[in-house]
């Protein structure tokens, strides 16, 4: 074989080499392209499942309440979540809290006084579960907190009643962000 | 034979038929250039029929997450029954469920899964399976169509303890229904679900609330079970429903996710009876609800509903007598089959 040949097959080789190299970055930046939006849309998908969730969940089984009220939370049986860790999994949020009555609005969660079955009633927060994930949303409903209250009309007479209170639940989401490394 | 070799400006010579003299001679550089083309060629083809398949797993996972997440939003609470709007793809679709009541503890999954039909009735890459772990999705094995009838009611026992979300993708044809079933059915404004005469012409799986050979479905209100593809399923209360429309395993599987799901909520009502105590409203209900958590716990199969339904209607008596201001759930209304 002469040199001259010998050169053609390189030039070809190069080529070809040139040739595959460009059709990969033509194929990467289409890919690029093409998913581009795939973060955006797997949290807007995140986003759209944790709301629709949070508007459902008053009515689930776990928080309704004992009359046929939507949108109403039975604070007795919200308290007894606190501990029941089985949960977390179960709903699609990072984070799931109630703010059981209005004057705790205004407050940070640092300020409000943390719920227990020992302090409820008298208490402005009840955390579900926390899962302590970065870059997480909140998302919110206006709910009914409901709970059983007793009137003492003396003489050893009195009643039960529900009382009812404008609350809030608030679920959180994790949004993914490509840039973020977890 | 002669092999012929000559140098020439294009590089070797190489013979393709040396029979005669005047035979075929093609150039090193064709030669490689062919190779080297059909592997590039060979590669893209490769490359774009990769980026189809996961285009369309894309595709197919995507709306297998959007199906659920439209179940989220589906919550009956206390009513008796919600008729979602009907689920419509923008092509034929098969959807495909799985159940497993003994993965994630305690509350068990089930996955959807989803795929296109293209043309000759071939279908797409499967999609991810996706999970639905607050949901009961009652439906058989693989649902295939672009139009989907869902419908949602409660299950009571005795306390409400999740929704039944049914999906279908065929007519039904309800033969000598109770009147109280065909009312409620009725009430939901179901496309799919029909009730002909005995001489009417129906189309669909044929229910039967009768003994009839040429049923599909058989179902016993009397006996409480329901014969699908020669199985026996048993229901308690609004189950009725989610074992007609639901393939038998799916539906076992689900009546365990169910009772799962009393083990979690039955402490919960222990724990509301310990508190609402604080307001004066003492409640007799504990020793039956542990019988009944215990019972949920050891349920092998829907035959043994029965047993626990028993338990669930005296809590339910037990409840119903309590102070008006003291009740820990709403009564329910009994259903006739």
């Amino acid at each position: 074989m002469n040199i001259k040949s010998q050169l053609r097959i390189q030039e070809m080789a190069f080529m070809l080499v040139g040739v595959v190299l460009f059709f990969s970055l033509v194929g990467l930046i289409g890919m690029g392209i093409l998913y581009s939006g795939i973060y955006k849309e797997a949290n807007r998908l995140a986003d759209q499942k944790t709301f629709g969730a949070m508007v459902a969940l008053a009515d689930s089984p776990e928080f309704s309440c004992v009359s046929s009220k939507s949108n109403c939370i039975d604070g007795d049986k919200a308290i007894s979540l606190i501990n029941k860790t089985n949960y977390v999994k179960f709903w699609p949020f990072t984070s799931l809290r109630i703010i059981t009555r209005y004057s705790a609005f205004n407050k940070g969660y640092n300020q409000m006084i943390k719920c227990s079955i020992a302090n409820y009633p008298n208490c402005d927060l009840i955390t579900i579960y926390d899962k302590k994930v970065a870059g997480e949303i909140a998302s919110s409903n206006f709910i009914a907190f409901c709970r059983k209250e007793y009137q003492d009309f003396g003489n050893l007479q009195g009643r039960s009643y529900d009382k009812c209170e404008i609350g809030m639940i608030v679920a959180g989401t994790e949004y993914k962000n490509p840039k973020s490394k977890t | 034979m002669r092999i012929k070799k000559r140098y020439a400006n294009s590089g070797y010579l190489i013979p393709i038929y040396s029979g005669n003299k005047k035979g075929i001679e093609m150039g090193f550089n064709w030669l490689f250039a062919i190779v080297a083309g059909g592997f590039i060629l060979f590669l893209a083809i490769y490359a774009a029929g990769r980026l189809v398949n996961s285009g369309s797993i894309v595709g197919n996972t995507l709306n297998a997450k959007n199906f659920v997440n439209i179940l989220e939003t589906w919550e009956a609470g206390l009513a008796a029954g919600v008729k979602p709007p009907e689920l419509q793809f923008r092509t034929d679709t098969n959807l495909y469920f799985g159940c497993s009541a003994e993965l994630e503890l305690p509350f068990g999954k089930q996955t959807v899964s989803a795929s296109d039909i293209m043309f000759n009735d071939r279908t797409s890459e499967i999609g991810y399976s996706v999970a639905i772990r607050s949901k009961y999705i009652f439906t058989e094995n693989q649902l295939r169509g672009k139009r989907f009838y869902p419908f949602s009611v409660g299950f009571f026992m005795p306390f409400h303890i999740a929704d039944l979300i049914i999906f279908s993708d065929r007519d039904y044809c309800f033969y000598d229904a109770p009147a109280q079933l065909q009312n409620d059915l009725q009430q939901l404004q179901l496309n799919n679900v029909l009730f002909p005469n005995k001489t009417t012409a129906c189309e669909g799986v044929r229910v039967c609330f009768s003994n009839n050979a040429e049923c599909d479905i058989v179902v016993s209100t009397s006996g409480k079970y329901v014969i699908k593809e020669d199985v026996k399923m048993y229901y308690y209360g609004n189950l009725i429903y989610a074992a007609i429309f639901s393939s038998p395993e799916i539906y076992e599987c689900n009546v365990k996710r169910l009772m799962n799901k009393l083990n979690q909520l039955g402490p919960i009502y222990l724990d509301k009876i310990e508190i609402i105590k604080r307001k004066n409203c003492e409640s007799n209900v504990a020793p039956k609800l542990n019988q009944l958590i215990t019972g949920a716990e050891t349920l092998s199969s829907s035959a043994d509903l029965a047993i626990l339904a028993k338990v669930s209607e005296d809590i339910d008596s037990i409840n119903e007598g309590a102070d008006p201001g003291c009740k820990l759930y709403k009564n329910q209304e009994k259903n006739e089959y």
